[in-house]
């Protein structure tokens, strides 16, 4: 991803000053929380093309790669990074200031291994783009950055074979990890490729070469945070314990028989809540089975 | 595999797509109207939208008119990848129970 410059000190110069003017009328950045800043540390080339390419760019804050290391002790303690120019980095490696705040970084190119571990104590979260990590296009990440609903959907990510389990990283920079068995359907006819791992539609698919899974699938289970703000966006929220457990036994692929010790219709009956107070034991039997706790059955 | 539907000019270029991925929220049966970074879920057994959030009054009527017209060919694919919540289920919950 690097981009070849005759000149560095030149390319390196002012950048644009979406600073100047997303900031010009409050102070706050359009569609962002007063809460989070971004800053793009990119070399003039960089900043042209991705401005071509990405309105949303006027929204993140574009920085000197010279002014990077005061950035870092001036920016608010939760500001967001997102570094096109990885030899920017380097006045901020090289005078490795105090650690401050809560910091996160996305790095587009290849880092130095020193430099992560630095980057690793100066940040509290570093996504380093590379063969083990892919993320989404400099366009699509400044889109998704842009974007109010950053946080629910994914930059980039990838896949621990060994492990078994897909990595996932948020718009917050915030990471997720998946089971790679969550990744499945028996009945779909799409060819799963783990080396092929993807990231789609601005951050709200995962895929696995032919399979496709949605971000809104992967947060609604395993993310408690995101499920109660998804379940208060339904237009029709049926907020009953069956509901919740219909729901979830569903995604998890299973059928009313598959409760040991109940019979299919007892759960029919309970998913209809027409058992006004399914019996503790019971519930427990079908928590088990769903792989939660008691006590989350009503949250899905 | 995940389906992409195609939808008529001018939508994609204005940057709606439309599909049915090989994992999606199972309940309830739904089509994935997607616009950059934003996704309105379309209920295929009520067709209508399923969230409040985002806007359903955004998306063009004329668009919202094409996905009622296509939605049995919606509900079939639905149906191939999740046989076991179908579109026209007498599985479903009772008609005291939201579908949701």
């Amino acid at each position: 991803m690097k981009t070849p410059t005759k000149n560095p000190q030149r390319a390196t110069r002012p950048l644009v000053s979406a600073r100047a003017h997303t900031h010009a009328a409050n102070g706050v950045v359009p569609h962002l929380p007063a809460t989070n800043t971004f800053l793009f540390v990119a070399t003039a080339a960089q900043l042209r093309k991705t401005r071509a390419t990405a309105p949303a760019l006027r929204a993140l804050n574009a920085i000197n790669a010279s002014d990077v290391t005061e950035h870092y002790l001036s920016s608010p303690s939760d500001a967001v990074w997102l570094v096109a120019n990885v030899s920017a980095l380097k006045a901020l490696v090289k005078h490795a200031p105090k650690p401050r705040g809560d910091q996160r970084v996305v790095v587009l190119d290849e880092l130095a291994p020193l430099s992560q571990v630095v980057m690793g104590a100066l940040f509290r979260r570093v996504v380093i783009a590379g063969r083990a990590i892919h993320l989404l296009p400099i366009v699509k990440l400044v889109e998704v950055f842009s974007s109010p609903e950053r946080d629910d959907l994914f930059i980039g990510g990838g896949v621990d074979a060994e492990s078994k389990v897909v990595l996932l990283y948020r718009g917050n920079v915030e990471p997720l990890v998946v089971p790679l068995s969550w990744f499945r359907n028996r009945h779909s006819q799409a060819l799963m490729n783990i080396a092929r791992f993807e990231i789609r539609d601005f951050g709200q698919t995962v895929a696995l070469g032919e399979f496709e899974a949605s971000a809104d699938a992967i947060l609604y289970e395993f993310d408690d945070e995101y499920r109660r703000r998804a379940k208060a966006r339904l237009v029709n929220e049926d907020a009953s314990l069956g509901g919740a457990i219909r729901r979830l036994r569903l995604q998890k692929d299973l059928k009313r028989s598959d409760f040991q010790g109940i019979h299919e219709k007892e759960i029919a009956r309970i998913e209809r809540n027409e058992v006004r107070k399914p019996h503790a034991q019971t519930l427990s039997i079908v928590a088990k089975t769903l792989g939660v706790d008691v006590g989350a059955l009503g949250s899905f | 595999m995940a389906q992409q539907f195609e939808l008529p000019h001018p939508w994609p270029s204005d940057g709606w797509s439309l599909k049915i991925r090989d994992r999606e929220r199972l309940e309830p049966p739904h089509v994935s109207l997607m616009r950059r970074t934003r996704t309105w879920r379309f209920a295929l057994r009520e067709q209508a939208f399923l969230d409040r959030e985002p806007d359903p009054r955004e998306v063009p009527a004329r668009l919202v008119r094409h996905l009622i017209s296509n939605s049995a060919r919606y509900g079939e694919t639905w149906d191939k990848l999740y046989p076991e919540n179908p579109v026209n289920s007498t599985d479903t919950p009772s008609a005291n129970e939201d579908p949701n």
